[in-house]
């Protein structure tokens, strides 16, 4: 039953493999590391990596820095064939085999390609600084409003949160409920 | 071959340490009828874990490297939360039982699901990269190209070979004089738990924390990973032969934290259960703590008012 089912994916897999920039191959030997392509293009990347050689091996994909593992993939047995997934942001990285799981690996440099497809880790840095810039904008109106009705003025030079903390948000503001003076 | 026979000890033995540790304290404290619920959650986890790896493998959707990192790490964390309370409660059914209170022990009607989910925990946090492991070496032999049923052959001997150490281990726990059965298994336990910690937090370093290449040191040119005397180490105790200094600080703080209460759970009665230090010369006396308490005291004997 396992081969059937078998059989009939390798059948849908291997067509596609063969255009798509997206799915490479390496060979790793107890000595090289041997990539079908150095570059690909940003999104969803899968690297098929078959172990030729007699150690047990690692594939890994380090961030531009050499450092940061972007992504990875262990016990690859001698003999075998395994799968690392990724979303690939564009950029420069490194991937590297680790025969013998340790040492620093047979390095070399991968481009990822921009796309358009992914930047996902440049849209959420994008969106995550937005959001913080308009709660603060938000938070500076708020504050406004209450030293214009209550004749609570800040002193010049009194940073915002002073020693008495956040200034209060107006009642009813819908902010925090009602009202968040922590008084 | 011989690669993919130790990838496959060293799974299991990860898998199988705490199993065995358990079942030997079933056993031991004549709970044999528990033994199912064991078996239910190591199947339950080896189950899970094929059927998932295989979705993996064979389906039109593989798993991100993060997603794996995270759910190998938080596994093995939740695991190590389940086995410190176990630790725990094995060192107070210990100190009851060598006081010969066997029927007073654990009427808690957690014990029988919680055995289950540990054994489930302890199989299940290795038990995904196992189980893909295992497909990929049956792709390799099922390949049509240049199949090999080598790696399929080497990762199952070495998970059989496992299995035969794991059981051997098991019958040497449960040889054990019960006077020092929870006491040595307890001490066993904490050092196993504090390395699947330390696995778990490098697991998520290498995912999202920070400090990965901080190491604190690194012996691999003695101990090589790929040696039998690393896999047999990393088996039993997740030992590793590089690790970084936010594993090292949590395996330590594990070591002496749980050890330091373990120590002191596992110490006589006196110690823990009566406020009155003079009595504690009186109390240590076993002869004592034979009487059992009146049932409306519920549960634990209570020395101090023997001796009113």
């Amino acid at each position: 039953m396992a081969s059937l089912g078998l059989s009939a994916c390798t059948d849908n897999a291997a067509p596609a493999s063969v255009n798509d920039p997206r799915r490479l191959t390496v060979s790793a030997t107890d000595t090289a590391c041997q990539l079908s392509a150095i570059t690909a293009p940003s999104g969803t990347v899968t690297f098929a990596v078959t172990n030729n050689g007699s150690l047990v091996t690692e594939f890994y994909l380090f961030g531009p820095d050499g450092l940061r593992i972007l992504a990875e993939v262990e016990n690859i047995g001698p003999g075998l064939t395994r799968e690392l997934v990724l979303t690939a942001p564009a950029g420069k990285v490194f991937a590297a085999c680790k025969p013998g799981m340790q040492g620093a690996g047979i390095r070399q440099e991968f481009t990822v390609t921009d796309s358009g497809e992914v930047a996902l880790t440049g849209d959420e840095a994008a969106m995550i600084a937005l959001a913080a810039e308009q709660y603060r904008l938000y938070v500076r109106g708020s504050g406004g409003g209450v030293a214009d009705r209550h004749d609570i003025v800040r002193r010049p030079g009194q940073g915002r949160f002073g020693r008495r903390g956040p200034r209060p948000l107006p009642r009813g503001s819908g902010l925090l409920g009602a009202g968040g003076n922590r008084g | 071959m011989l690669g993919n026979l130790l990838i496959g000890l060293r799974e299991g033995l990860e898998a199988g340490l705490v199993v065995s540790i358990l079942a030997a304290y079933v056993v031991k404290t004549d709970r044999r009828h528990l033994l199912p619920q064991l078996w239910q959650g190591v199947l339950t986890a080896i189950g899970i874990s094929l059927a998932f790896g295989a979705l993996l493998t064979f389906g039109p959707k593989g798993l991100t490297f993060e997603a794996q990192e995270l759910i190998g790490g938080g596994l093995s964390i939740i695991a190590v939360g389940f086995v410190t309370w176990m630790i725990f409660w094995m060192a107070s059914a210990g100190k009851r039982l060598a006081g010969e209170l066997r029927g007073l022990i654990d009427g808690a009607d957690g014990t029988r699901w919680s055995i289950g989910v540990i054994a489930l925990l302890a199989v299940g946090r290795e038990g995904l990269e196992t189980a893909l492991f295992i497909w990929a070496a049956t792709q390799a032999a099922a390949r049509s190209a240049d199949s090999t049923v080598d790696p399929l052959f080497g990762a199952l001997v070495g998970l059989l070979l496992a299995a035969a150490l794991t059981y051997a281990i098991y019958r040497g726990v449960v040889r054990i004089n019960l006077s020092r059965f929870f006491t040595i298994t307890g001490a066993l336990l904490i050092l196993v738990a504090a390395g699947v910690l330390a696995y778990g937090i490098h697991d998520l370093q290498e995912a999202r924390l920070p400090g990965l290449n901080t190491l604190a040191y690194d012996v691999s040119a003695w101990i090589g990973p790929s040696s039998l005397l690393g896999t047999l180490l990393k088996g039993i105790f997740n030992f590793s032969p590089s690790a970084s200094v936010l594993e090292v600080t949590a395996w330590a703080l594990y070591v002496v934290i749980v050890g330091f209460f373990f120590a002191r759970a596992a110490a006589p009665q006196a110690s823990s259960t009566s406020p009155a230090r003079p009595l504690t010369s009186v109390g240590v006396r076993s002869d004592l703590v034979f009487l059992p308490p009146p049932r409306c005291w519920g549960g634990q004997p209570r020395l101090v008012r023997l001796h009113r």
